[in-house]
C-alpha cells in the first residue's frame, strides 16, 4: 500500500515536472514562470531523492516525508501547475482575441480612409469636371465654404473677384434679372429652396443663361444652416427655345401671309367669273357659262383648303382654356350646320346631356362640327342620315361619341383617315379638303385626349372623342337651361 | 363706276371713301356696294399716304368742297407706302379718328391685326369674304347698319 501511494506520488511528480518545464518554456518571465521554476525544482529534488541511494526504492527521502504527505504535496503541486497553466491559457486566449479585434479595427479604419479618399476623389472629379457650379455655403455665417472650379468657367471670373459673401454672385446677374433673383435668393434665408433661371454677364460682356438650384443640406447644430447648390449653363437650351419660338412665330406669320396673299387672287377669280356670267349672260353660251362655273368652284375649293390649312397651322399655339359647356357647343354646331342638316334631312339625336369640360371652346367646336358634318356627309345615295351624339363618362375622362348610319370605313383605313390631306373618296363623291379629321385629332391631342373610330363598312361609323376631366364641372341640366 | 377723287364733282352727295390698293378687290367692293343699292359718291384711293392726307385734310385735301369728309371709310390694312394700321394710328394721334366711322375691310383674320385695329380706333372690323355672293351680303349689311341705322357726327 505504501508502495502504491509512493508510485502514484512519483508519477504525479514526473507529470508535474514535465508540465513545469512546458510552462517554463512558454512563460519565462512573470509570476507563472517563477512558480513553474519553483515547482520544477521541488519536483526534481523529490524525484532525485526518490531515485537516490543504492537503487532501491525507498520511502525515506532526504526530506523525510511520509508517503501520504508526499502524495498530498505532489497532488497540490500538480493542481497548482494546472491552475497556473489554465490562467495562462485564458490570458493567451484573451490576448489573441484582443489582437484580432485590433487588427479588424485597423483594417476598417484603413478601409474607411480609402473609401473616404476615393469618395473625395470622386466628388472632386465630379465637382471639378462637370460643366456646372457646385457650391456650399454657411448661410448663418454668410460664408461660402466651397465653389467648384466650374464657376470660373461659366462666370468667366473667379468667385473671389466678386466677393466672399454667399450672395456675391448676384453682382454677375443680368440687371434685368437681378431684382427677381435677389428676391428669390432672400427667401432661402427662410430655408426655402431656390430654383431659378436667369442670365449672367461675363466680364467680356457675353450673356449666359443659368439654371440654379439650392437646397438646405445640413441642420445638425441649431446655429448651422448650410445650403448646397448646383448651377448649370442652359444657354444652348434657351437659345434653342427662343429659336423654336421664333420659328413657330415665323411659321404662323408665313401661314397668315400665304392666306392673305393667296386669297386676293382667289377673290378676283371667283368674283369676276361671277361678274362675267352675270354681265355677259346674253353673249355667253352654256359651255362658256359652265367654264365660268368651274373657275368659281375651283376658287371656292381653294379658299376652303386655305381656311382649313390655316386653322390646322394655327392650332399649335398655346391655348387659352376655360370652362366649355359642350351642350352649348353642340347647339352652336347644329346651328352652323343648319343648311347641311335640312338639305340632307338628317336626324340629330342627342342621347345624353353633354358635360362641361376644361378646354378651348373654338377648337372643341371645330372638332365637334367636323365630326358631325362628316357623319351627315358620308351617306350612301338615298339614305337619310341619323346621327347619335352622347357622352360616356369615366373616372378621369369624358368620351363624346358621334355615331352615324353612313357608308362606314374599312378598318384598314382607320389610321389613315386622321392624317392631313388623306381622302378615301373622290371629291366628286364627297366634297371636302381631307383636313377635317386631322383637325379633330390635333384638337383632341392638344386637350390631352384622343379620338378613335369604330366602323362597319356599309352600316356606319362611331367616332369617340375622349377628353380628360381636367376639372370637374356639373353638367348643365337641360331642363334648367331651358 | 370708279371715280378718282380729283374728278369728284357730285356736289353735296355723301361720300364713301374706299382705301384699297388691290384693283380687283376695289372693283368687287364697288360692284357689291352698287348691288346693295348704295347710292353714295364712292371714291377710291389706292395709296396709304394719300388716304391719310385726305382724312387729315392736308393740302390739297383741305378743300373740303372738293374733297368732302366721307360719311364712311372702308379701309384695307395692306396698302402701298402706309399700311391701314399706321393710318389709323396717325389719325388717332391727330385726334381725327372718331370724326368718321372707319370700317377695316381686310383679308387678315389675325388676332393681332384685329386687336390693333380696334386699339387705334377702328369702328368695325370685317374680313373680306372669298365669294362674291358673300361680298354682296356684307355690302348690304354695311348699307343697312352704317349708312342707315348708325348715327355719325355730321
Amino acid at each position: 500500500m505504501t508502495m502504491f501511494l509512493f508510485l502514484i506520488a512519483a508519477v504525479l511528480r514526473v507529470v508535474g515536472l514535465c508540465w513545469c518545464l512546458v510552462l517554463l518554456r512558454r512563460e519565462r518571465d512573470g509570476w507563472i514562470g517563477c512558480l513553474a521554476a519553483l515547482f520544477a525544482l521541488l519536483a526534481l529534488r523529490s524525484v532525485v531523492i526518490l531515485m537516490a541511494g543504492d537503487g532501491t526504492w525507498t520511502l525515506q527521502g532526504g526530506s523525510g516525508l511520509t508517503s501520504l504527505g508526499e502524495l498530498f504535496a505532489s497532488g497540490l503541486m500538480v493542481a497548482s501547475v494546472a491552475y497556473a497553466s489554465r490562467t495562462l491559457r485564458e490570458r493567451d486566449r484573451s490576448r489573441l482575441a484582443l489582437s484580432r479585434v485590433k487588427l479588424e479595427l485597423e483594417r476598417r479604419v484603413e478601409e474607411r480612409t480609402r473609401d473616404l479618399r476615393q469618395s473625395e476623389a470622386k466628388f472632386r472629379q465630379l465637382a471639378e469636371n462637370i460643366d456646372a457650379v457646385f457650391w456650399l455655403s454657411d448661410m448663418d455665417h454668410e460664408q461660402t465654404l466651397y465653389v467648384s472650379p466650374g464657376f470660373e468657367h461659366i462666370f468667366g471670373r473667379s468667385y473671389k473677384e466678386l466677393g466672399v459673401g454667399t450672395d456675391a454672385w448676384l453682382a454677375a446677374v443680368h440687371p434685368d434679372d437681378r431684382e427677381r433673383i435677389s428676391q428669390a435668393y432672400q427667401k432661402t434665408i427662410g430655408r426655402e429652396e431656390f430654383d431659378e433661371e436667369f442670365r449672367i454677364i461675363s466680364p467680356d460682356g457675353s450673356i449666359r443663361w443659368l439654371h440654379s438650384r439650392g437646397f438646405v443640406v445640413m441642420d445638425a447644430e441649431p446655429n448651422t444652416f448650410l445650403m448646397a447648390g448646383l448651377a448649370s449653363d442652359i444657354t444652348a437650351a434657351k437659345e434653342n427655345e427662343v429659336a423654336l419660338r421664333e420659328s413657330n412665330e415665323e411659321l404662323e406669320v408665313f401661314a397668315q401671309t400665304i392666306s392673305h396673299d393667296l386669297k386676293a387672287p382667289l377673290r378676283a377669280m371667283e368674283g369676276f367669273a361671277v361678274a362675267l356670267s352675270e354681265d355677259y349672260a346674253r353673249q355667253l353660251d352654256d359651255r362658256a357659262k359652265s367654264y365660268l362655273q368651274l373657275i368659281a368652284d375651283g376658287a371656292a375649293r381653294l379658299d376652303m383648303l386655305l381656311n382649313d390649312l390655316l386653322q390646322h397651322a394655327r392650332m399649335g399655339r398655346t391655348l387659352a382654356t376655360g370652362r366649355v359647356d359642350l351642350d352649348g357647343v353642340m347647339r352652336d354646331v347644329i346651328q352652323n350646320l343648319e343648311r347641311e342638316i335640312s338639305e340632307s334631312g338628317a336626324k340629330i339625336e342627342i342621347e345624353t346631356t353633354l358635360p362641361a369640360v376644361t378646354g378651348h371652346r373654338a377648337l372643341l367646336e371645330t372638332a365637334m362640327q367636323n365630326l358631325i358634318s362628316n357623319a351627315i356627309k358620308f351617306m350612301p345615295e338615298g339614305r337619310k342620315p341619323v346621327v347619335r351624339i352622347g357622352v360616356e363618362s369615366h373616372n378621369t375622362s369624358h368620351t363624346i361619341y358621334v355615331a352615324d348610319n353612313g357608308i362606314g370605313i374599312d378598318p384598314t383605313h382607320h389610321d389613315r383617315v386622321f392624317s392631313i390631306f388623306e381622302r378615301l373618296h373622290s371629291r366628286e363623291a364627297y366634297a371636302g379638303t381631307g383636313i377635317g379629321l386631322a383637325i379633330v385629332k390635333k384638337a383632341a391631342r392638344l386637350h390631352g385626349g384622343q379620338v378613335n373610330l369604330e366602323s362597319v363598312e356599309g352600316e356606319g361609323s362611331t367616332f369617340r372623342l375622349t377628353l380628360p376631366r381636367v376639372a370637374e364641372y356639373a353638367p348643365v341640366n337641360r331642363d334648367q337651361a331651358a | 363706276m370708279t371715280r378718282p377723287p380729283e374728278s369728284a364733282v357730285r356736289q353735296g352727295e355723301p361720300v364713301i371713301l374706299v382705301v384699297e390698293d388691290e384693283h380687283a378687290d376695289a372693283l368687287l367692293i364697288l360692284r357689291a356696294l352698287k348691288r346693295a343699292g348704295v347710292t353714295y359718291d364712292v371714291r377710291l384711293i389706292d395709296d396709304g399716304e394719300r388716304a391719310r392726307d385726305y382724312l387729315l385734310g392736308k393740302p390739297p385735301h383741305d378743300n373740303r368742297a372738293r374733297y368732302p369728309m366721307p360719311s364712311l371709310v372702308l379701309l384695307d390694312l395692306k396698302l402701298r407706302k402706309l399700311g391701314g394700321l399706321d393710318i389709323l394710328k396717325q389719325l388717332q394721334e391727330a385726334g381725327t379718328v372718331n370724326a368718321v366711322p372707319i370700317i377695316v375691310l381686310s383679308s387678315s383674320s389675325r388676332d393681332d391685326d384685329i386687336e390693333k385695329a380696334y386699339r387705334y380706333g377702328a369702328n368695325s372690323y370685317l374680313v373680306k369674304p372669298a365669294r362674291f355672293q358673300d361680298f354682296c351680303k356684307l355690302a348690304e349689311q354695311i348699307r343697312s347698319y352704317w349708312l342707315s341705322t348708325n348715327e355719325s357726327i355730321r
